[in-house]
């Protein structure tokens, strides 16, 4: 993109008819009221906001350019100000653009229309899995799409309103001093150039830390990587386990991966078929701290025996594998 | 090695230029980042951006690059690796460069209360868009600085593109196309830098940037080549005035080593990733490429400038004006920077292999 915007500076030295710029100005602001304002900062997944109903997306215009955006930024605009003013009065859709192709899955994927829910998939509500759930039933009615606007809805913590009061002075400061600055402005020369050393630090720094972290990744998913044979036709393949310290009560995840070979699969598995196999694996809430095994073997349901377990290249193993430690703290 | 040549901006102009332009670069970071984070959704839009934020999990969590988490594949997307775990169809660029931020993030969540750590942690971690946006703009204006001289000028086209482009929305979320804008443009800046001043560590940083795009999306890939020529080509020219051909071959050498090298490394490190996905070091997540060209190319191109969903003239709309600005970049003397124009135009004729134009040669989204 930036390719395709820089050589319009050479464009503005060519035009000099005012009419011709007030044209470019003017339109500009209007794509800039109509399109991209309401897209940054509206919620369109709002009904309330945006207007339209399920079916009515049905019915949006899939291949004409301005006939979806256009009037849909207006009735957002009109939307809008009518709630600002009448709260209350905003029951039915005043979105009015003409019937068209069927909606198929465009509306999701363009940066304006935002209107993919956030999935309320919480498994758990800590920092691994989905939260968003929570900020989803919060926000009913919301107008705004930032983060300070949830915020705010939720009353906490004030702080954070007052950060985006000072953006928004920040804003306006620095948009005075460029407008401030003349084509000949100069600034002292007697400014030591520190942006190249710094984007070499910033650049080492963070080299050296990806590659710590890739050289572990790899080095722990290669071990985890096994390709165990249990019995005669199962193998375990690989497997994920929660590697940070935990307290007694915490939760420890756990996915098998393994693989049916031959055609003696368990009940449910196809031959070659990986098999995703998890666990949630609860830690007493008794349990003294220490270092724990983490044990995995198969039993076979008629006998109640252990299946026996070879290496890949046949030694037998006994009939478990130790796959991890688990450190368990106070 | 400096030169003059009264068509180009010399190493003295862009001195003086870099001295001058000191604050007015800083406020230009300054306002556009503060644009960018008062507009910032804070929260991910796409499962898209989740499966980014989950690798950079797994990575500094579990040592591990596939997906742990007990979601759904209809909520996220994921690619079945070799060994039967999922797995992200993404390179491993954004969820590297986001490791600092999440670490930040998983520090913050000690703050707020249980319920809204993972938000937190989202919100941290999704700092990195508006903060990469605000950093594309300034290399812009310091690129458009370069090329007209003048402060206004410079700021015009910085505004068109930081607001009136897709580089707003996509500040404002979690996909890598913020990221990936600014490491193909800091590259290019690196290397336009080294045409006039002539140090070796630009062409080392202007590498290093192109190896990451690679690493953030791989149709970046094609831009690699475009650049090499833009070298090759400055070095000619420079060269053609150097007596003796084994200074000549030695300095030919020298530079395109200091700037492949890099590349060269971090696009091994991308086979590498893949082969140890999906078992082949070609087989990223958007599948092979082959299969890059397999829609309709007209379809496709329509789909890129004039759908409703897709349109490049709709959601960028100073773009509508490329062709007469490109026509009169190229009267107006600045011949070379011209080649990226026309790359991008290169990008825009592959990219539409698919209805929508730009979903597998996701490099030209950013540009």
């Amino acid at each position: 993109m930036p390719y395709m915007i820089l050589p319009l500076g050479a464009l503005a030295d060519r035009v000099h008819s005012k009419v011709l710029r007030f044209v470019c100005i003017a339109v500009a602001c209007l794509w800039m009221l109509t399109v991209q304002l309401p897209g940054m900062m509206l919620d369109m997944r709002s009904y309330m906001t945006c207007g339209i109903t399920e079916e009515q997306q049905l019915w949006i215009p899939r291949h004409s350019a301005l006939a979806f955006s256009f009037p849909r930024s207006v009735s957002l605009i009109r939307d809008w100000s009518r709630q600002a003013f009448y709260p209350d009065s905003l029951v039915e859709s005043s979105y009015d653009g003409p019937p068209g192709e069927p909606y198929v899955k465009w509306l999701l994927s363009t940066p304006h229309q935002v209107i993919v829910p956030p999935y309320p998939t919480a498994d758990r509500m800590d920092i691994t899995h989905y939260a968003m759930g929570w900020i989803y039933d919060h926000r009913s009615n919301n107008l705004v799409d930032a983060w300070w606007w949830y915020w705010l809805q939720l009353g906490l913590p004030p702080g954070w309103t007052g950060l985006a009061v000072l953006m928004l002075v920040l804003t306006i400061i620095s948009l005075c001093q460029l407008l401030r600055m003349r084509d000949e402005t100069q600034v002292s020369l007697k400014r030591v150039s520190i942006s190249h050393s710094l984007m070499w630090i910033v650049l080492s720094v963070w080299l050296l830390s990806t590659t710590w972290f890739a050289f572990e990744t790899v080095a722990n998913m290669r071990a985890e990587r096994i390709e165990l044979q249990l019995g005669e036709s199962i193998i375990l393949r690989s497997y994920d386990v929660d590697q940070r310290a935990k307290h007694p009560g915490d939760a420890l995840d756990l996915i098998l991966y393994w693989q049916a070979g031959g055609d003696a699969p368990t009940n449910a598995w196809e031959p070659e078929q990986v098999v995703r196999d998890a666990y949630y694996l609860t830690i007493p809430p008794d349990t003294p701290p220490g270092n724990y095994r983490v044990l995995v073997g198969m039993y076979e349901l008629e006998s109640g025996t252990r299946l026996p377990i070879t290496g890949p290249d046949g030694t037998a193993i006994g009939d478990h594998v130790e796959l991890s430690t688990v450190c368990v703290k106070d | 090695m400096p030169h003059h040549n009264p068509e180009y901006v010399g190493l003295e102009d862009i001195l003086y230029m870099s001295d001058a332009l000191q604050r007015p670069r800083l406020w230009v970071l300054v306002f556009f980042l503060s644009i960018y984070l008062l507009t910032f959704g804070g929260h991910f839009y796409s499962p898209d951006e989740d499966v980014i934020f989950h690798v950079t999990h797994s990575v500094v969590e579990h040592r591990s690059f596939s997906l742990l988490t007990l979601a759904e594949p209809r909520v996220l997307q994921f690619q079945m690796g070799i060994d039967g775990k999922r797995y992200s169809r993404y390179g491993w660029g954004a969820s590297a460069v986001a490791i600092p931020f999440y670490l930040v993030g998983k520090w913050s969540t000690q703050f707020v209360q249980l319920q809204l750590q993972g938000f937190v942690a989202r919100l941290v971690t999704a700092l990195v868009s508006p903060i990469v946006s605000a950093i594309s703009c300034v290399v812009v204006y310091s690129l458009a600085i370069a090329f007209f001289r003048k402060h206004k000028q410079a700021f015009l086209i910085t505004v068109l593109f930081g607001l009136f482009t897709l580089t707003w929305p996509y500040a404002k979320m979690n996909f890598s196309e913020s990221l990936l804008t600014m490491e193909l443009v800091l590259a290019f800046y690196q290397l336009f830098r080294y045409t006039q001043d002539g140090r070796a560590s630009q062409l080392v940083l202007s590498g290093f940037f192109y190896g990451l795009a690679v690493a953030t999306k791989m149709a970046s890939i094609l831009f690699v080549p475009l650049a090499g020529l833009y070298l090759l080509a400055h070095l000619y020219e420079q060269n053609g005035r150097l007596a003796g051909i084994r200074k000549h071959v030695k300095h030919y050498i020298s530079a395109l080593l200091c700037w492949g090298i890099p590349i060269a490394l971090l696009i091994v490190t991308v086979l590498l990733y893949n082969a140890f996905r999906r078992g082949s070091p070609f087989e990223s997540g958007y599948g092979s490429a082959a299969g890059l060209m397999r829609y309709p190319l007209l379809e496709g191109l329509y789909g890129l400038l004039f759908s409703s969903g897709r349109s490049l003239f709709l959601y960028a709309v100073p773009t509508a004006l490329f062709i007469p600005a490109i026509m009169a970049f190229t009267r107006s003397g600045a011949r070379r920077p011209s080649f990226s124009p026309w790359s991008s135009s290169l990008t825009l004729s592959f990219s539409p292999s698919t209805s929508f134009g730009m979903e597998q040669a996701v490099g030209d989204r950013a540009f």
